[in-house]
């Protein structure tokens, strides 16, 4: 399910990505520590919390979900096998859905919020104005710094940025 | 859902500790989602946890009565053993496990106020 939200471009995300890697104090130069972040990430963010699930209490084909209670409370919800695999064995696509999860909130807190009451399919909203879009621009950018990648090869940035073939190649098309 | 103390008290040594919850779920012997339902306050807190976590970041006297508070206030159950209460004692706490989900926080605050005055006089 994909949301309406106010608009931003390609290069407006790539500073909102600059703006996290200063509040977080991480480094540009090597993988970001996705799994470490969760705890800085929800304290520096206030209401906003994880829970490590069984891997039934999530729909089979749904990794990670934030959920929103009434009382403007988030809930990063992550499936064990996930959370397993992107600490143990740093495995970039699990890596990609936490912090996915973690741009939606990012995005949310920066007042990308909900425009419309009704949710759309995926695909059917202009990127720039799509929450799921936005989401996901982020998390590349902040899993593949700009700068730092856009002269890497393919292969270099997976090896460099523990992040999967496809995500890789997503980055050198922007 | 939001934290309970507990959870914030161990996501606060973590970070300190520059740990992660599956370091916590080692320690601790358990699983990730276990050690999760805990700090989320869908579970209690194992009674055996208490002096592992206080061995573990050697916490000082200050911060082992915090660890405990955050225990106690983060409670999801809390049993009573009746088998030598008195009948009115019996009574009051069953009234009270009757009428607990729809405690208002004025009553509740009238309540406290009430049990301290008992254990003051």
């Amino acid at each position: 399910m994909d949301y309406f939200t106010k608009p931003i471009s390609r290069i407006g995300i790539r500073e909102i990505a600059d703006a996290f890697f200063d509040l977080f104090d991480i480094s540009r130069q090597n993988s970001i520590p996705v799994v470490d972040l969760l705890d800085p990430f929800c304290k520096k963010m206030g209401n906003v919390t994880y829970d490590i699930v069984e891997d039934n209490e999530l729909d089979h084909n749904v990794p990670a979900v934030t959920e929103l209670d009434n009382d403007g409370n988030f809930t990063i919800k992550i499936k064990a096998c996930v959370y397993n695999g992107a600490y143990y064995n740093q495995t970039g696509g699990y890596r990609n859905h936490i912090m996915h999860e973690m741009c939606h909130v990012f995005m949310y807190k920066l007042g990308y919020t909900p425009r419309l009451e009704r949710s759309f399919s995926n695909n059917t909203i202009e990127a720039m104005y799509s929450a799921e879009w936005q989401a996901k621009a982020l998390c590349g950018e902040i899993m593949m710094p700009y700068e730092e990648t856009k002269n890497m090869s393919v292969d270099e940035i997976c090896k460099r940025y523990n992040v999967s073939l496809l995500s890789a190649q997503q980055r050198k098309r922007y | 859902m939001s934290y309970t103390r507990f959870g914030e008290f161990m996501r606060i040594e973590r970070i300190k500790n520059h740990e992660v919850m599956a370091n916590t779920a080692e320690l601790l012997s358990v699983s990730v989602p276990f050690v999760s339902a805990v700090e989320n306050g869908k579970k209690n807190v194992p009674d055996e946890w208490f002096d592992i976590l206080v061995k573990h970041y050697n916490l000082n006297e200050g911060e082992r009565n915090e660890l405990a508070q955050a225990i106690e206030e983060s409670k999801t159950q809390i049993k009573f053993n009746l088998s030598n209460a008195k009948e009115f004692q019996r009574r009051v706490a069953i009234q009270f496990q009757r009428s607990f989900n729809d405690l208002d926080e004025e009553t509740a605050n009238a309540l406290i106020e009430l049990f301290n005055k008992k254990v003051d006089s």
